[in-house]
């Protein structure tokens, strides 16, 4: 039903009144979603591009152990306030019910919701943890501009997808032209690789996160476990490796 | 008076005449204790440091004093701020540096892992994708347990 159908079409549908069953004010959240992706891009990119200026055909941004590592504790830092949220009951953090906004929080309405006798009122305050994910979504992509990676942004499958099955037709010449076996298998299909494993890591994700869902942690868990991930990329920072700038020149 | 300017005239002079080059800084201090000829103890001190410190006019000998006394002062009244400084330096330097690309491929797949993890739960609660602005994965989670297996 949702399918190959992103918040932009959300938003278009929902300025139209489209979706007949869904509360009018749902598009809002796509609207705030979209709204905070764009205005976290505009902030990383900053932070990514104060080293070196803000010139369009300029110098590559940098990846400075700082900037790094502030990002991804300021993205750390928002999933937490948007946890915390969620764990104190003031955004609704129940299974979502068709034609309502919010899908309450406590326990009085969630075994009304249960009973299907009432639905719970709209609660506006859930567009905050929605605007403060969006934001630090645009960390990661920003991260993996910056870093040249430009097969693996984080969280457009679409691209992805194409990319990846579009170059199974460049398999026969990476076949040809490697020299052994091993050969094709540890350098030809490494972008392959890294694409395959970006979707099955994604594809884990959501089913964690699903799992995680279901049991007594809730969706606050969840959303620590995210915000632990986070946490633990902004310390490994700490102890990354310099780069040896002379040797690694990367296509950008 | 004027015989200890003699002799340091004499003396300047002797070594000027041993070596090809004569010191300027001597000669400097003589025409300095001669224009000041009633004050004995500072002629003594002119000739005293200007053996010991041969370029230095008075105001780099500000500077200098300036500075040893701060440097001695720190090094006996604060002994971390040296210390600390060069600590701010060598910090300073740590987090300026570009980092390796080699592993950051882990650090992108554990993005997705979490992106995956924060959209699951969104989009479950919120019906609205907060990382994926085009959402498609997700639905092969959630959507294919409440469609019917007969819907069409």
């Amino acid at each position: 039903m949702y399918l190959l159908i992103g918040n932009t079409v959300f938003v278009a549908l929902g300025a139209t009144g489209q979706p007949k069953a869904s509360h009018f004010h749902q598009y809002f959240k796509s609207l705030v979603s979209i709204g905070c992706f764009c205005l976290g891009t505009l902030f990383f990119n900053c932070l990514h591009r104060i080293p070196t200026g803000f010139f369009v055909n300029g110098p590559p941004s940098s990846r400075r152990r700082w900037i790094l590592m502030g990002s991804f504790i300021i993205q750390a830092a928002m999933i937490l306030t948007s946890g915390v949220l969620i764990h104190l009951d003031r955004v609704s953090n129940l299974p979502f019910v068709a034609g309502t906004f919010s899908s309450g929080t406590d326990a009085r309405e969630k075994a009304a919701i249960n009973d299907k006798k009432a639905v719970a009122a709209a609660n506006y305050y859930d567009l905050t943890p929605v605007a403060l994910l969006a934001f630090q979504a645009a960390g990661q992509v920003a991260m993996s501009r910056v870093m040249g990676v430009i097969e693996l942004p984080t969280i457009v499958l679409s691209t992805l997808y194409h990319d990846f099955t579009a170059d199974l037709w460049g398999l026969p010449e990476v076949w040809q032209r490697s020299s052994s076996a091993k050969n094709f298998f540890s350098e030809g299909l490494r972008r392959q690789g890294k694409r395959l494993a970006s979707i099955i890591a994604l594809f884990l994700g959501g089913i964690v996160g699903g799992q995680i869902y279901k049991s007594s942690l809730g969706m606050a868990g969840a959303i620590w476990l995210a915000a632990c991930i986070k946490g633990g990329i902004a310390a490994s920072f700490f102890w990354w490796k310099e780069d040896n700038l002379e040797e690694s020149i990367l296509p950008r | 008076m004027s015989l200890r300017i003699d002799f340091v005239e004499k003396e300047a002079g002797g070594t000027g005449n041993d070596t090809p080059a004569l010191p300027s800084a001597a000669a400097s201090a003589v025409t300095l204790t001669n224009s000041r000829r009633n004050s004995r103890w500072s002629y003594n001190a002119k000739s005293a440091s200007s053996s010991r410190e041969p370029s230095m006019d008075r105001g780099s000998a500000n500077r200098w004093w300036r500075a040893s006394m701060a440097e001695s002062m720190v090094s006996s009244a604060y002994p971390f701020m040296n210390r600390s400084m060069e600590g701010i330096k060598t910090s300073h330097k740590f987090i300026s540096q570009e980092l390796d690309l080699r592993r950051m491929t882990l650090v992108l797949i554990l993005c997705f892992f979490t992106s995956g993890l924060i959209d699951s739960v969104a989009f479950n609660s919120w019906n609205c994708f907060v990382g994926m602005q085009t959402g498609m994965v997700h639905i092969s989670i959630f959507e294919p347990l409440s469609i019917g297996v007969f819907r069409y």
